[in-house]
C-alpha cells in the first residue's frame, strides 16, 4: 500500500492563482478531509491528483509511482483511484449493476467474477436489491450509494470524494456520513474527502487540510484543529458552525 | 424603360413592374391563373411557346393595335392575342482567347456536332430557358435529331440559362456556346472576351412577344401601355438593350450584324411553325431529355 | 406517366438520387459533426474556441453561390485545384456529397456541440475515473447519451438536401445526373400550365420520402433505452479536457485543414471571382475594386440590406420563439396538440422552395381575391415572403429545441414550479438560461438561410420587395458572374465577421440576463 505525496503542486487557470505550490502528505489508510469555503481551490485540488486537470508545477506520486512530474502526465484512466462525485454521475443509460460493474468491465475482468464483486459492493452499501433499477427510478441517497459502489469495486488505493454529500437532506446526510466513516474502518481504505462542511469533516477524517484562497490555512488532526485554530481565516470559519 | 412608360401613361396611374426571367414570370403567372387570377395586366417575355399556350387557354385579350402594324405579319398573332415587341436571337458565342491557333471557332450549327468540338461546347437547358427552348425545336426541325445526339457525344453541357453559358466561355471552362446574342453583346460592352458568330446556316429567331391578359382590371390602360411598347422611345430602349427591334427601320445594337444583313440568313418562322412546335413540345422536351440529358 | 415529357423511368432514377445523396450526406455530416463537436469541446485542440464557431460558417454561403465557387474551384477544365478531383471534378454524385455535406454538417454539429456542453461533463468523468480511455468514454457514455440530438441533426441533414436546388442544379445537372428538385424546377419553368400541377405531383412524391424518414427518424430515436437523459450539470464545472498529446499537432492541423477547405476556400474564390475584371480573369495583376463598388452602389442592394435584414431576423426571432414555446408545451407539458405542430414542421423544410412558393402564389391569388370582393387590397409581396421563410424553416428550432427540452431532467425545473413560477417565469429564468446554446445555434441555423434565401424570394418578389436573394439572381442573370460574386463575398464576409462577434460567451450571456 502507499502514501499520496503532493509535491509543490500548484494551478494557474485564465492569468489567476487558482492553487500556490503547496505540499501535502496522505498516509496509507488515513482520511484526509480537504475543507474550506467555495471557490478556495479545494475541488481543484482533488481533480489535480485524480487526471482530470493538469497542474501547473510540482509533482504528484502515489507509492513509487510518479503520477504527474517532469516530463510525466499519467491520464485519468490509468491512475487506478476511485472517485465520487458530487451530482452522483451515476449514468442515466445503465442500471445499477451495470454503473457498478463499469470500471470491471472496462479493465477486461471475467464475468462471473465482476458479478461476484458487484454484489459484495452492493451489500456492502445495502443496494443488492435495487441491482435493476436505473437512476431515475433511485432516489438521490440511492444513486449516491451506487456511485459508491462503483468507487469502490476496483478497490482502489485511494478513494476521491468531490462533496458527495451537498445535494442530500440533513437526515440522510447524518446518514452517510457515518457509513462512509464505517467503510473506512472496515476497509482500511485511504480517503480523500473535500467539503465545505465542518461537521462532516470533523466527524469522518483523521486528518483535516483547511484551505483558503488557494493556500493551507492549516493541517492536522480533528482534535489538535479545535483545540488550536489558527488565528486569522481558520478560527473565523470554525466559529461559524 | 421604365421611367418614359410612366411619362406615357396618364398621371395618376402607377406602373408596376415585375422583372425577372421568362420562366420564372410563367411560373408565377401560371400559378396565379391556376388559382383563378393573375395579377399581372400585361406580360412580356421570351418565350413565344407561352404565348400559344395563353392564347390557347383563352387567358389573352386579343386587340389588334394600330402601334403594331410595322411589325411583319409573321411576328404577330394572327387574332391579335399577342405581338412581336422585339427579337432576341441566339447564335454561336465563343471565347477567342481560347481559339489563338489557327484551328477557328465553329462558323455553322452543323459545325458544333464535329468532334473537334467535344468538350468544348455549352447551351442552355431547354427545360429551363425558353430561348434555348426555341432553339432546340427549330434545330431539331432542321436537323433531325441525329444532330443532338452528336453534340451528345460532343458531351455539350446543357445546364443552366444564357448567363451561365456566358461564363462558361470567359473562365474557358467551355469556350463555345450556344447563346442569346444580347448575353454576348452586353458582355462585349463591358470589356469581355466573348464574341458572336452568326451561323451560316442560320441564327435563330427567338420571338418575345407583348400581351395583354384577359382578367385584366384595366383594359385601356392596358391598351395604352401596350401601343407604347412599339413606339419609337420604346424600340430605341430595346435596341440600347441589345435586342433587335422588330421594325425594319430601327437601327440594329451596338457591334450586332445589321439586322438586314442578318435577316438575309435568319431560320424561317411564322404562327404555322410556332402552332406546329407547340404541339410537339412535350415530345421535344422528351427526346432532348432522352438524347442529350442522359 | 408522372410528369410531362419526362419518362417514368427518369423520374425513378431522379427519386432513386435523391435519396441516395440525402442519405449519404446525412451519414458523413453525422460522423465529421460528431467527431468535430467532439473536438471542439471535449479535447485540447489547438484554437478550439475560434474553430468552434468557424466550423458552421458554411450554412451562410447560399447554396447557389457555393456551387458557383465551387465550380470556380473543380471544374474539370480549368477549375483551380481540379487536380485534386477524380475525373470530372467537382460535378457529379461525389461532387454533389462533398459540396451538399459542407453546409448539411452544421445540424448534427450544432446539435452535438450543444448537446456536450448541456451534459454534466462529470458522467465522462466518472467514466475516465473508472478507467475508461477517451474513445470508449465516448462509446460507452457520451454517445449513447447524445443519440437523439445525432439523429436529430442527421434527420435534418437529410431533409435539408432531399429538397435542396441550388447545388443538385449547379453541381449535378452539367453531367445529366437530376434528382428530383431539379426536375420539379425545370416543370414549373418549362411545363406551361399543365407544368405546375405536374411539378406539384413529384413534390407530392418527394414529401412522401420525407414524411417517412422523418417517422423513421423518431423511431430511432426513441430506441434511446433509458428516458432521463443526462442531467444538466451545474455550470460551474468544466469539463477535464482530453489531452491529446503526441497528436495534438496533427489533430490541431488537420482540424484547421478541414476548416481552411470547407469555408476558406470558397471565401477565396468568390473573392478572387469579385475581384475578377471578367470572369475566368485570376491573376491578381487584373483584380479591380469595380465589381463590389458597382454592388456596394446598387440602390436595389441598400433596400435588399435592409428588406433582409427587417425580413430575417424578426421572423428568426419570432419562428425560434414559438418553437422554445410549443417544445415546451410537447415535451414538458405532454401537449398533443403542441408534439403534432412540431412534428408537421418536418413537411414544409422537406419541401423545395420552388413548391413552397407556388404554394403562397395560389394562397396569394385567393386571399387578394377575397380581399378585393370587400374593397381592400394586400400589395406588399414581403409579407408573403416572411410567410414563406417562416413556413420553410420553423422546423429546424422546433425541432433542436424539443431534442434539448428532452435531455434534461426534469427535477431541474421542479424546485422552481413548486416555489409557484408561473409558466412566463418558469421559461425565462429557468429553460432559456438552460438551453441558451441551443436556442443560439437554432436562432443561427433559422435566420442565415432567411437572410440569403433565393429560390423562394425570386418567385414571390414583386415592386418593393427586393432581398439579397433577389439581387443575387439579377446579378447572376443580368450581370455577370464577378457582380454576383462581389455580392456573395460581402455577404459571407459578413456573415463570418458576425459569428466570430457572437462567438458563444457574449451571446449566452445575453440569454442568460447576465
Amino acid at each position: 500500500m502507499s502514501d499520496l505525496r503532493l509535491m509543490g503542486v500548484s494551478k494557474r487557470f485564465g492569468g489567476k492563482d487558482v492553487l500556490m505550490p503547496m505540499d501535502m502528505l496522505v498516509t496509507n489508510g488515513a482520511f484526509v478531509s480537504l475543507l474550506g469555503p467555495s471557490g478556495c481551490g479545494k475541488t481543484t485540488l482533488l481533480r489535480l491528483i485524480a487526471g482530470l486537470e493538469t497542474p501547473s508545477s510540482g509533482q504528484i506520486v502515489l507509492g513509487n509511482t510518479t503520477l504527474y512530474g517532469p516530463g510525466v502526465n499519467i491520464p485519468p484512466e490509468k491512475r487506478r483511484f476511485g472517485m465520487v462525485f458530487q451530482s452522483y454521475a451515476v449514468w442515466p443509460h445503465m442500471n445499477v449493476f451495470e454503473n457498478v460493474e463499469y470500471p470491471l468491465k472496462v479493465r477486461g475482468m471475467a464475468r462471473p467474477e465482476r458479478r461476484e464483486r458487484v454484489m459484495k459492493m452492493l451489500a456492502l452499501v445495502h443496494m443488492e436489491g435495487l441491482t435493476d433499477r436505473y437512476p431515475h427510478q433511485l432516489s438521490g441517497g440511492q444513486q449516491q450509494r451506487a456511485a459508491l459502489a462503483r468507487g469502490l469495486v476496483m478497490e482502489p488505493p485511494v478513494l476521491l470524494l468531490d462533496e458527495p454529500l451537498s445535494n442530500l437532506d440533513a437526515r440522510l446526510r447524518a446518514e452517510m456520513r457515518r457509513e462512509i466513516r464505517d467503510l473506512h474502518r472496515s476497509l482500511g481504505i485511504t480517503i480523500l474527502y473535500v467539503t465545505h462542511d465542518q461537521r462532516e469533516a470533523f466527524e469522518m477524517a483523521t486528518r483535516i487540510v483547511i484551505i483558503n484562497e488557494g493556500r493551507i490555512e492549516q493541517e492536522g488532526g480533528p482534535g489538535e484543529i479545535r483545540e488550536n485554530p489558527a488565528p486569522g481565516f481558520v478560527s473565523e470559519f470554525l466559529s461559524h458552525v | 424603360m421604365r421611367e418614359p412608360l410612366s411619362k406615357a401613361m396618364p398621371p395618376d396611374v402607377e406602373v408596376m413592374w415585375f422583372q425577372s426571367g421568362s420562366e420564372n414570370i410563367a411560373s408565377k403567372v401560371n400559378a396565379e391563373l391556376a388559382a383563378g387570377a393573375s395579377r399581372a395586366d400585361l406580360v412580356l417575355t421570351s418565350d413565344p411557346f407561352w404565348y400559344y399556350e395563353l392564347k390557347d387557354q383563352g387567358c389573352l385579350l386579343p386587340y389588334k393595335s394600330e402601334a403594331a402594324r410595322d411589325i411583319p405579319d409573321i411576328y404577330v398573332d394572327p387574332d391579335g392575342a399577342y405581338a412581336g415587341v422585339r427579337l432576341p436571337v441566339m447564335v454561336i458565342g465563343y471565347n477567342p482567347r481560347y481559339f489563338t491557333d489557327n484551328s477557328g471557332p465553329p462558323r455553322s450549327w452543323k459545325d458544333l456536332a464535329d468532334p473537334r468540338f467535344k468538350r468544348l461546347i455549352s447551351m442552355p437547358n431547354p427545360l429551363e430557358s425558353g430561348s434555348s427552348f426555341t432553339a432546340v425545336a427549330l434545330l431539331q426541325s432542321r436537323f433531325g435529331w441525329d444532330y443532338f445526339e452528336r453534340l451528345r457525344a460532343n458531351d455539350i453541357i446543357a445546364a443552366g440559362g444564357n448567363s451561365s453559358v456566358i461564363t462558361r466561355m470567359e473562365t474557358r471552362e467551355r469556350p463555345v456556346g450556344i447563346v442569346l446574342l444580347e448575353n454576348v453583346l452586353k458582355a462585349w460592352d463591358k470589356g469581355s472576351p466573348v464574341r458572336p458568330v452568326y451561323p451560316s446556316d442560320g441564327t435563330i429567331p427567338v420571338l418575345s412577344p407583348i400581351a395583354i391578359l384577359r382578367d385584366t382590371r384595366n383594359p385601356e390602360l392596358a391598351k395604352k401601355a401596350y401601343d407604347w411598347f412599339f413606339s419609337d422611345e420604346a424600340q430605341r430602349a430595346i435596341v440600347r438593350g441589345s435586342m433587335y427591334s422588330l421594325i425594319e427601320s430601327a437601327p440594329s445594337p451596338e457591334h450586332s450584324l445589321p439586322y438586314t444583313e442578318l435577316k438575309k440568313s435568319m431560320m424561317p418562322w411564322s404562327a404555322g411553325i410556332l402552332a406546329q412546335m407547340f404541339a410537339e413540345r412535350a415530345v421535344i422536351k422528351s427526346k432532348f431529355s432522352e438524347t442529350v440529358l442522359r | 406517366m408522372f410528369a410531362d415529357g419526362v419518362s417514368n423511368s427518369a423520374v425513378i432514377e431522379a427519386l432513386a438520387r435523391s435519396l441516395s445523396l440525402s442519405l449519404v450526406v446525412a451519414l458523413v455530416s453525422g460522423a465529421t459533426g460528431c467527431l468535430a463537436a467532439w473536438l471542439v469541446t471535449r479535447s485540447d485542440v489547438g484554437g478550439s474556441r475560434a474553430l468552434a464557431g468557424l466550423f458552421s460558417m458554411p450554412y451562410a454561403i447560399p447554396a447557389y453561390l457555393l456551387g458557383m465557387a465551387w465550380i470556380v474551384l473543380g471544374n474539370p477544365a480549368v477549375g483551380a485545384i481540379r487536380e485534386l478531383f477524380p475525373e470530372g471534378g467537382i460535378y457529379g454524385f461525389h461532387g454533389m456529397v462533398l459540396v451538399e455535406s459542407t453546409v448539411a454538417f452544421a445540424f448534427p454539429y450544432l446539435e452535438l456541440k450543444a448537446g456536450f456542453e448541456r451534459m454534466d461533463p462529470s458522467l465522462e468523468e466518472a467514466a475516465r475515473t473508472s478507467g475508461a480511455g477517451p474513445w470508449r468514454v465516448f462509446r460507452d457514455v457520451s454517445f449513447p447519451l447524445l443519440w437523439p440530438p445525432l439523429v436529430n441533426g442527421m434527420c435534418l441533414s437529410f431533409l435539408y438536401t432531399l429538397s435542396s436546388f441550388g447545388v443538385p442544379a449547379m453541381l449535378g445537372m452539367p453531367v445529366r445526373q437530376f434528382v428530383l428538385t431539379t426536375l420539379i424546377y425545370s416543370q414549373f419553368k418549362l411545363g406551361g400550365m399543365a407544368g405546375i400541377w405536374s411539378g406539384l405531383r413529384l413534390s407530392l412524391l418527394l414529401l412522401v420520402m420525407a414524411m417517412l424518414v422523418l417517422a423513421l427518424s423518431n423511431r430511432l430515436v426513441g430506441l434511446q433505452r433509458r428516458r432521463g437523459g443526462a442531467i444538466t450539470g451545474s455550470r460551474v464545472s468544466r469539463p477535464g479536457l482530453v489531452r491529446l498529446s503526441g497528436a495534438r499537432v496533427p489533430v490541431t492541423a488537420a482540424a484547421w485543414a478541414v476548416f481552411a477547405l470547407v469555408v476558406a476556400l470558397p471565401w477565396g474564390a468568390l473573392a478572387f471571382s469579385a475581384l475578377a475584371p471578367v470572369a475566368g480573369s485570376y491573376s491578381p495583376s487584373e483584380w479591380t475594386l469595380r465589381n463590389l463598388e458597382y454592388v456596394l452602389n446598387l440602390p436595389e442592394f441598400r433596400e435588399a440590406l435592409v428588406n433582409s435584414l427587417a425580413l430575417s431576423l424578426p421572423v428568426a426571432t419570432f419562428v425560434v420563439g414559438s418553437g422554445f414555446v410549443l417544445a415546451f408545451a410537447a415535451v414538458r407539458r405532454g401537449s398533443r396538440l403542441a408534439a403534432r405542430l412540431v412534428e408537421s414542421m418536418g413537411v414544409p423544410f422537406s419541401t423545395p422552395g420552388t413548391v413552397i412558393a407556388i404554394l403562397l402564389i395560389f394562397a396569394a391569388t385567393w386571399v387578394s381575391a377575397a380581399l378585393g370582393r370587400v374593397g381592400l387590397s394586400l400589395d406588399s409581396p414581403l409579407v408573403w415572403i416572411a410567410l414563406a421563410y417562416a413556413v420553410k424553416y420553423c422546423a429546424v428550432s422546433a425541432r433542436m429545441l424539443t431534442a434539448a427540452y428532452r435531455q434534461v431532467h426534469p427535477s431541474l425545473e421542479e424546485a422552481a414550479v413548486v416555489s409557484g413560477a408561473t409558466t412566463f417565469i418558469l421559461l425565462r429564468t429557468i429553460w432559456l438560461p438552460l438551453l441558451s446554446r441551443t436556442v443560439l445555434a437554432a436562432w443561427f441555423l433559422t435566420a442565415l438561410p432567411m437572410f440569403t434565401e433565393l429560390t423562394m424570394s425570386v418567385l414571390l418578389t414583386g415592386p418593393g420587395g427586393a432581398t439579397l436573394g433577389t439581387v443575387l439572381f439579377q446579378l447572376q442573370e443580368y450581370a455577370d458572374q464577378p457582380s454576383a460574386a462581389a455580392l456573395a463575398w460581402i455577404l459571407l464576409s459578413a456573415a463570418l465577421v458576425g459569428a466570430f462577434f457572437m462567438r458563444g460567451r457574449r451571446a449566452e450571456e445575453i440569454l442568460e440576463g447576465r
